[in-house]
């Protein structure tokens, strides 16, 4: 039987009945979060091949935590953020960005309203973006990833961060304006 | 079915890993949001004894007596601000931990929790139960430690501070009081400041400020009583009887 028309409550529902269905959730967001923890760490794939297998293992222990009023999506991330943060602090290790065509969208999306002089070359552009997220505040990246690459609603990275709507917004605001500042000290200018 | 998955469902099967049974997270909430609530009465209560403190404290004796200025920090109940604080950050921290908890904006979180705690330490101010909370306290032996400390900082007659029982009134201006470290005094008094008549009888426990005239004798110019404030009643009780006996006597 087909499962693409299935909801991710119902997979998770039958998940409790029979363990083969998990693996629908995991093709499902595999690749997704595949994307996304390469986007926040930038780590090497077999890195990021244990960080999924983790993430998975952990999902399937607490199914029993997931509550289908929050989207099964947002409670995905929230674990596998917490795996990536927990990995890159216990490797001792800083995110990196990695040189990807998203990366260099997020790069004008931040500082679209800024008019900034966008005449280097891509690879420069990552460049410049690591060196920017290094000096960044963590809590303003993880926002700004989440709303400028995963494309999130503030209500999905609320649910993420585990942190009110309204902090989230904040977070974004402040985290532009730290991107813009430490960018302008690059020399890039308005 | 992609090599993750497969990779993924063998370790589930190799290490025998099962769902966590739904009981213990519901149990985590349970107790998450129960300590939440004991966090919040705490707060109280040590919002409610910092507020004791200040209304009984041995400021205004200080202001009387020639004590060093370092000694008005003793009027700063720390443990208690201390104590809130800690559970200020266990609650907010606990509440972080919840479910649902995040959802709440800090500044909602924040007003919500102080008007809470200025409401409910007022009324039990008001009331007297702090103070008779406090009487209980008293009886530990960690916090008979801390009033001792108390007793001891209030018995400085070269300071002009003395505190003790009052064992033999003569009159108004002239009775007899045993410190608390148990020497005898004789009080005469030429101005005296206090709130209430009934302060000088026998067996009440006051505190005084003025000069030490000689080794066994002093001088008061302002006395109080010992012990914990009660609340506003009482005070607010004998205001009106002295309004009353005003009213008379014009």
């Amino acid at each position: 039987m087909s499962t693409e028309n299935i909801t991710d409550q119902e997979l998770v529902l039958r998940t409790f009945e029979n363990k083969e269905n998990f693996a629908e959730l995991i093709q499902r967001y595999e690749i997704p979060l595949k994307k996304y923890l390469l986007r926040l760490t930038g780590l090497e794939s077999h890195d990021i091949e244990d960080i999924i297998q983790d993430v998975f293992i952990k999902v399937y222990k607490n199914l029993h935590q997931y509550k289908s009023d929050l989207k099964f999506s947002s409670w995905i991330y929230r674990i596998t953020h917490n795996e990536a943060i927990t990995f890159l602090r216990r490797q001792k290790r800083k995110p990196k960005i990695v040189d990807t065509e998203e990366s260099w969208h997020f790069f004008d999306q931040v500082i679209s309203d800024e008019n900034v002089e966008q005449n280097f070359e891509s690879n420069e552009k990552i460049k410049i973006l690591n060196q920017i997220f290094e000096e960044m505040n963590e809590k303003y990246r993880d926002a700004l990833i989440l709303k400028f690459l995963e494309e999130k609603s503030y209500e999905e990275i609320s649910d993420i961060l585990k942190k009110p709507v309204g902090t989230i917004g904040t977070l974004i605001n402040r985290g532009r304006k730290q991107f813009k500042e430490i960018a302008l000290k690059k020399g890039i200018k308005p | 079915m992609s090599a993750t998955s497969e990779k993924i469902l063998e370790k589930l099967d190799q290490q025998q890993i099962q769902h966590t049974p739904q009981y213990i997270f519901t149990w985590r909430e349970i107790l998450l949001w129960t300590f939440f609530v004991l966090a919040t009465v705490l707060a109280v209560l040590c919002l409610t004894f910092i507020l004791q403190n200040v209304v009984s404290s041995d400021l205004e004796l200080y202001v009387y007596s020639s004590v060093p200025t370092l000694y008005y920090l003793y009027t700063i109940p720390f443990i208690w601000i201390l104590l809130c604080v800690v559970f200020c950050c266990i609650l907010y921290i606990d509440l972080n931990k919840t479910d649902t908890g995040y959802k709440f904006e800090t500044p909602v979180i924040a007003v919500s929790f102080i008007t809470l705690c200025l409401l409910s330490s007022v009324y039990l101010f008001a009331s007297g139960t702090s103070a008779r909370m406090q009487s209980e306290l008293v009886s530990m032996p960690v916090y008979d430690s801390i009033t001792k400390n108390r007793e001891n900082s209030l018995v400085q007659p070269e300071n002009g501070l003395l505190a003790g029982e009052i064992i033999e009134v003569h009159s108004y201006n002239h009775f007899y009081l045993r410190d608390f470290s148990g020497k005898e005094w004789e009080i005469k008094n030429n101005i005296l400041v206090h709130n209430g008549d009934s302060i000088i009888v026998k067996g009440k426990k006051v505190r005084l400020a003025g000069k030490k005239l000689d080794a066994d004798s002093f001088e008061v110019t302002m006395l109080k009583k010992y012990g914990i404030r009660s609340g506003f009643g009482e005070n607010y009780l004998e205001r009106y009887w002295y309004l009353m006996k005003y009213e008379e006597i014009v």
